[in-house]
């Protein structure tokens, strides 16, 4: 990997450890914090914040060893959309059509994410997993969500 | 003794109660076919057929579960030896010498030794559950909560600084799981804390919900597009082929007893899990043969010796988990969790309060590694033609049965959408060069950690001197303090770039196909 870029995701990674600890610790004062010897809701939170905020400091001032630095390479951006679009898919659907409708959306949406698959190939993944949900989940398990909101 | 006896054979009388057989033969099948297939993680399944077993009796559950974990790993050595695919890292090490004896044509004598090592390898495991077990339970009844918290502390900080990648970000991770556990309804006074206003977050974050987020979406998310099957043309493997000869088994005999005991003792380190002891183990083996230079071209103690020292750390990885309730890795962390979840409190008192778990759990150990062994041998040619299951059909029916088990948990879809969220944080943390597998261990332990903490200090009326004021809890202190300082002193060496790794970089396609779940490779231990 080149050397600015390891370096840019160090003080990235250190960075967003320390901001979270801050807000950790700032959101924790907020729950009362008690005596030593009563504990309250706040003082256990509020240390790991603190420490998390120690941690983030020198993870960002630390030289790392080239073998501990992240996966490489761009996110795939199908891939992502495609999964992503695909839970979603299953929230909305699931909520308002049933476990039908949003099993097919999800398996077909996050099938067509893979480059090498074809949309057919998908379609009829999508229609077998369907099929499945409905013998496995709403025959057998009696699944809580109806198989099709009528 | 005798005691030990007539519990086993308790055991063994609720092991093979119908019901209970049954769970343990899905589960090991399950793990078998999971351990095989490109792509797909144990943590994943594990954590998929979590919302299952809620329904289920705790020793069904458990028995299952625990069957996920240890079939996967006959499952994974098959992948390694004929595809030349870490799929799973604690057989990575196994590609070494496994793939060329499969192009060499023995790809059938490596499956059998490998049976053979590492059936020898679990009931090492198993026997030494047996007897250690109920050992450190006896110490462990005399610990407080000052002694409780500590010892976590320890196990906490071994865990996040030997696992995989660097010690810094291990701990930070650890450090955001147990803010994670924080999460929800203060269980003393009832404030609600980091829910945002959030009612469905009262009850806190589900485990299963950062199980499926961390171990199966975001690696989805990462490994989409970048897994390629691999080539079996020219592979055949058939029940005949699997019989090693005698001068195969006289070489593998003492590796497979070198490996077996490497591995029981990684599994007494906390955080030192299957994978760092596989590594260990081949590295020792290297070491100690007369012929180095055989090793990378198809040794059979290069075989023999890993597989024999994963499963017996992963039987081993149990005895830590059931007595004293600290989990070695993330896997253990989540068996643990489905314990807590099924109303059975982790600690010294299972084995006394809970003897069916205990031992229904080592009883159908036994049973469950000799069915592998058995399955194994004639599922031999069903098993190589999964292995050419592309991921592309894998991971959208995963995603599927990710969403259906997380609303299944509460029946919201609020549940799902938590998975979504920490998948998506969970990728970019991935990027960034965080490893996710601490963020269990804190997860689960985390609530507990806190509630004996501020019971300690309650005890003390408010001293925190108490923390090292047994002999006990200053030996915990002592050696946390002791492992912090090694990790200084190894990073002060500068930047070690470890032989592990360069094990690994030798393996130039198995670089290209990152294992999909990757619990603990350390990169800090010299091996």
């Amino acid at each position: 990997m080149h050397a600015s870029a390891s370096i840019v995701r160090r003080y990235a990674a250190g960075g967003l450890i320390l901001l979270l600890g801050l807000a950790v610790v700032l959101e924790a004062r907020t729950f009362g914090l008690g005596t030593l010897a009563r504990v309250g809701p706040g003082l256990f939170p509020m240390l790991v914040g603190g420490a998390l905020g120690v941690i983030g400091l020198l993870i960002a001032v630390t030289p790392e060893a080239a073998e501990h630095e992240g996966e490489g390479g761009r996110p795939d951006w199908r891939g992502w959309f495609c999964i992503v679009l695909g839970i979603v898919l299953f929230m909305v659907l699931g909520e308002h059509l049933g476990l039908g409708p949003a099993t097919f959306a999800c398996v077909f949406v996050s099938a067509l994410g893979d480059r090498s698959g074809s949309v057919r190939a998908a379609l009829v993944l999508a229609l077998a997993m369907t099929v499945v949900a409905g013998l496995v989940f709403t025959l057998a398990l009696k699944f809580q969500m109806p198989f099709w909101r009528g | 003794m005798d005691s030990t006896v007539a519990n086993l054979i308790h055991g063994f009388s609720i092991a093979l109660q119908p019901h209970n057989f049954l769970f343990s033969l899905v589960g090991v099948l399950i793990g078998n076919l999971i351990g095989v297939l490109p792509g797909m993680g144990i943590m994943a399944t594990i954590s998929i057929l979590l919302p299952l077993t809620f329904g289920m009796p705790p020793v069904a559950a458990i028995l299952m579960l625990a069957g996920i974990y240890y079939g996967a790993q006959y499952g994974g050595a098959i992948c390694s030896i004929l595809l030349n695919l870490p799929c799973h890292p604690s057989h990575a090490v196994t590609c070494l010498d496994g793939y060329p004896m499969t192009r060499q044509g023995r790809g059938g004598v490596a499956l059998g030794i490998t049976m053979l090592a590492s059936f020898f390898g679990a009931a090492f495991g198993i026997v030494q559950m047996i007897l250690f077990a109920p050992l450190l339970v006896r110490i462990a009844f005399q610990f407080g909560p000052a002694e409780i918290s500590t010892l976590m502390l320890l196990g906490l900080l071994a865990g996040a600084t030997l696992a995989r990648g660097s010690a810094l970000k291990g701990v930070a991770m650890t450090l955001v799981g147990l803010i994670l556990g924080c999460v929800g309804s203060d269980l003393d006074t009832g404030t609600s804390r980091f829910t945002f206003g959030a009612m469905s977050l009262y009850n806190g974050i589900d485990l299963v919900a950062v199980a499926l987020g961390f171990f199966g979406i975001a690696e989805f998310l990462k490994s989409i597009n970048r897994l390629t099957v691999g080539d079996l043309s020219g592979v055949r493997v058939r029940m005949r082929d699997m019989r090693p000869s005698r001068a195969d088994l006289r070489e593998a005999a003492l590796p497979i007893l070198r490996g077996t005991l490497v591995g029981s003792l990684c599994s007494l380190i906390p955080g030192t899990g299957p994978t760092i002891a596989s590594f260990i183990a081949y590295a020792a083996e290297k070491r100690v043969s007369r012929h180095p230079e055989r090793f990378g071209r198809g040794a059979i103690g290069g075989v023999a010796s890993p597989e024999a020292s994963t499963h017996s750390s992963v039987q081993g990885d149990f005895v830590p988990t059931m007595s004293l309730g600290i989990p070695g890795d993330a896997v253990m962390a989540l068996i643990l969790g489905a314990l807590i979840i099924q109303g059975i409190t982790p600690g010294p008192q299972l084995m006394t309060e809970h003897p069916d778990v205990f031992w229904g759990l080592i009883a159908s150990f036994w049973i469950g590694n000799i069915l592998l062994v058995l399955l194994n041998v004639p599922l031999i040619g069903i098993w190589v033609r999964l292995l050419q299951i592309p991921f592309r059909f894998l991971y959208p029916c995963a995603l599927f049965f990710i969403c259906v088990g997380v609303y299944s948990t509460n029946n919201e879809m609020f549940g799902v959408l938590q998975t979504l969220v920490i998948g998506i944080v969970g990728y970019g943390l991935m990027r960034l060069g965080f490893h996710p597998a601490p963020v269990l261990l804190g997860f689960v332990l985390g609530p507990r950690l806190e509630e004996n903490f501020r019971r300690a200090l309650l005890l003390s009326r408010g001293d925190p001197w108490t923390f090292v004021g047994s002999p006990i809890s200053a030996t915990f202190v002592a050696l946390a303090v002791l492992l912090v300082g090694m990790q200084v002193v190894l990073a002060w060496r500068g930047r070690r770039r470890s032989r592990m790794d360069a094990v690994l970089a030798g393996n130039e396609r198995g670089r290209r196909m990152a294992p999909v779940e990757a619990p603990a490779v350390t990169g800090s231990l010299e091996v």
